[in-house]
């Protein structure tokens, strides 16, 4: 059993996301980061779960009532087991009736903690991923009790080594592709999009709110889908760059679309940072 | 001859069907064409002039172009409206202050706005945006109302809204750029039941005027699980 003794600013439960329900309206969600999410699965590959959580800016902390590994991926976040500091990407055996704590946030903002085991918890439409209203809860909460209904047996033989690059979580210029609207921007317009600093007003798991100097009147447009990591630009000028929660569709010009890799520089960005934009095609 | 559409790559895995003008499809019969075709497909979705094809893995433009070379849309046109949705709506002031944006200083226009739209049957083209959003065609050209510049950061749940020539009803609290002109008090989705939505795709609607104490008691009846909306099989 995990106690989550204290929720952290904003902590959710996430996975791969609900695939197969846009067409009802349903957004993918899933894990922001999906570089991290894939780590975190790969440094404990306990194939019957496939969950995490996404701890948001400030971490939760958890009481462990049994013996546990986890580890934790992502941004880099202030981490304690009991009184030990830990690290990110390294797997640690937590004994029973550790408390594992996690503080602000110091490179990034969305760390994962994966715990191996199988955690008992309803998949609505096949997935476990917080979204509301199709899973009763938007975040975790104090008290929250997490049943374990499925883990190895400890000890565990061949542990996974990993080398990874957390570099990803200093870059500032993100990759992007021409979207299905580019062209009905001029050059002139393209070239201001490029070049300027744009930077992040606010920000949630449906998406980045960019503010931005160019303003188009493309008069009404039908909604069309909408995907993680595309960028559109509003009348007002503004960027919205969707991420997993996006809505899955939207009448915005279409005009850019971000590389996976850099949709996972993006989401470890907070209020404030300045972004810039690189044609990966030029 | 078939319509003629192209092919636009939205990422390495998804892939638009653009076509020139407004399709009536049916997406389930979509659905199972496409799956047979390509074994890889994650999902299909429809918009206005698009079919959306969403993969697993990447797959390579020039691919699919050969696949398609001789797709037929007219093969996965709907047929008939089966149903007829009468939905309830309210107008109170406090739900209709982006329309009174729009108009101001001119209440005739305003009421005639909403004369018309009372009079106005529409169709539930899909679903999107967000879980039981159903997108309506059918507003006049005279009643089509440009989005917000940028969006607010909270559109109220229930809020009948005009985003360009579409109309939808936001199922839930959420940032919105359409304009809200009125308030439906009765949630087009249910996560906990199967179906999740009752309206279909093709399924015509009109909406029914209601004053705030009908709303009021509507949603209680909805709270209460006692509620049926005015459907009739055409």
């Amino acid at each position: 059993m995990i106690e989550v003794l204290s929720a952290g600013y904003f902590t959710s439960l996430q996975d791969g996301g609900r695939v197969g329900y846009r067409h009802l309206g349903v957004p993918v969600s899933g894990a922001m980061d999906s570089k991290a999410y894939t780590t975190a699965i790969a440094l404990l590959p306990f194939q019957n779960d496939k969950c995490v959580f996404e701890c948001t800016l400030l971490g939760p902390s958890f009481l462990l009532h049994q013996v546990l590994r986890f580890v934790l991926t992502g941004g880099e976040m202030e981490a304690w087991l009991d009184d030990r500091p830990i690290e990110i990407n390294r797997v640690y055996l937590a004994k029973s009736g550790s408390q594992l704590r996690l503080g602000k946030s110091k490179q990034g903002i969305r760390t994962y903690v994966r715990f191996e085991a199988e955690l008992a918890v309803e998949k609505p439409l096949g997935s476990a991923a917080y979204f509301h209203p199709i899973t009763p809860k938007i975040q975790l909460n104090d008290g929250d009790i997490f049943k374990l209904i499925n883990q190895p047996q400890y000890p565990v033989e061949n542990p996974v080594h990993l080398k990874i690059d957390n570099h990803y979580l200093l870059e500032n210029a993100l990759q992007v592709t021409p979207g299905p609207d580019w062209h009905q921007l001029n050059k002139d317009q393209q070239h201001h999009i490029l070049e300027e600093k744009h930077p992040i007003l606010s920000h949630s798991r449906m998406g980045y709110r960019l503010s931005g100097t160019t303003k188009i009147d493309a008069g009404t447009l039908f909604s069309q889908l909408v995907l993680p990591g595309m960028i559109q630009l509003t009348p007002g000028g503004e960027l919205l760059i969707a991420t997993a929660d996006c809505q899955v569709t939207g009448g915005y010009l279409q005009i850019l679309q971000l590389t996976p890799h850099s949709l996972a520089c993006l989401v470890q960005k907070r209020e404030g940072e300045n972004l810039i934009f690189q044609n990966r095609l030029d | 001859m078939s319509k003629p559409f192209r092919i636009v790559q939205l990422n390495e895995k998804v892939f638009s069907l653009i076509f020139e003008e407004k399709l009536t499809l049916n997406t389930s019969a979509l659905k199972t064409f496409f799956e047979a075709q390509f074994l890889d497909l994650e999902e299909i979705t429809t918009t206005f002039n698009r079919i959306n094809l969403i993969f697993k893995d990447e797959v390579l433009i020039a691919s699919l172009n050969e696949k398609l070379s001789d797709f037929a849309v007219e093969d996965f046109h709907r047929k008939t409206t089966t149903f007829y949705w009468e939905i309830p709506i309210c107008l109170a002031p406090h739900y209709t202050e982006d329309l009174q944006s729009c108009f101001e200083g001119q209440p005739k226009n305003f009421n005639n706005y909403l004369k018309t739209f009372l009079a106005t049957t529409f169709t539930l083209e899909f679903y999107g945006f967000l879980p039981g959003f159903g997108y309506l065609s059918g507003l006049p050209n005279a009643l089509h109302l440009a989005r917000k510049a940028n969006p607010n950061r909270l559109t109220k749940a229930g809020t009948v809204a005009v985003g360009g020539a579409q109309v939808g009803v936001y199922p839930q609290d959420s940032p919105g750029g359409w304009q809200g002109i009125g308030y439906c008090p009765v949630p087009w989705f249910s996560p906990q039941q199967t179906p999740t939505v009752f309206i279909q795709q093709g399924d015509s609607i009109r909406f029914v005027e209601i004053d705030i104490k009908q709303s009021q008691s509507i949603a209680l009846a909805v709270e209460m699980g006692v509620y049926q909306l005015k459907k009739v099989q055409l």
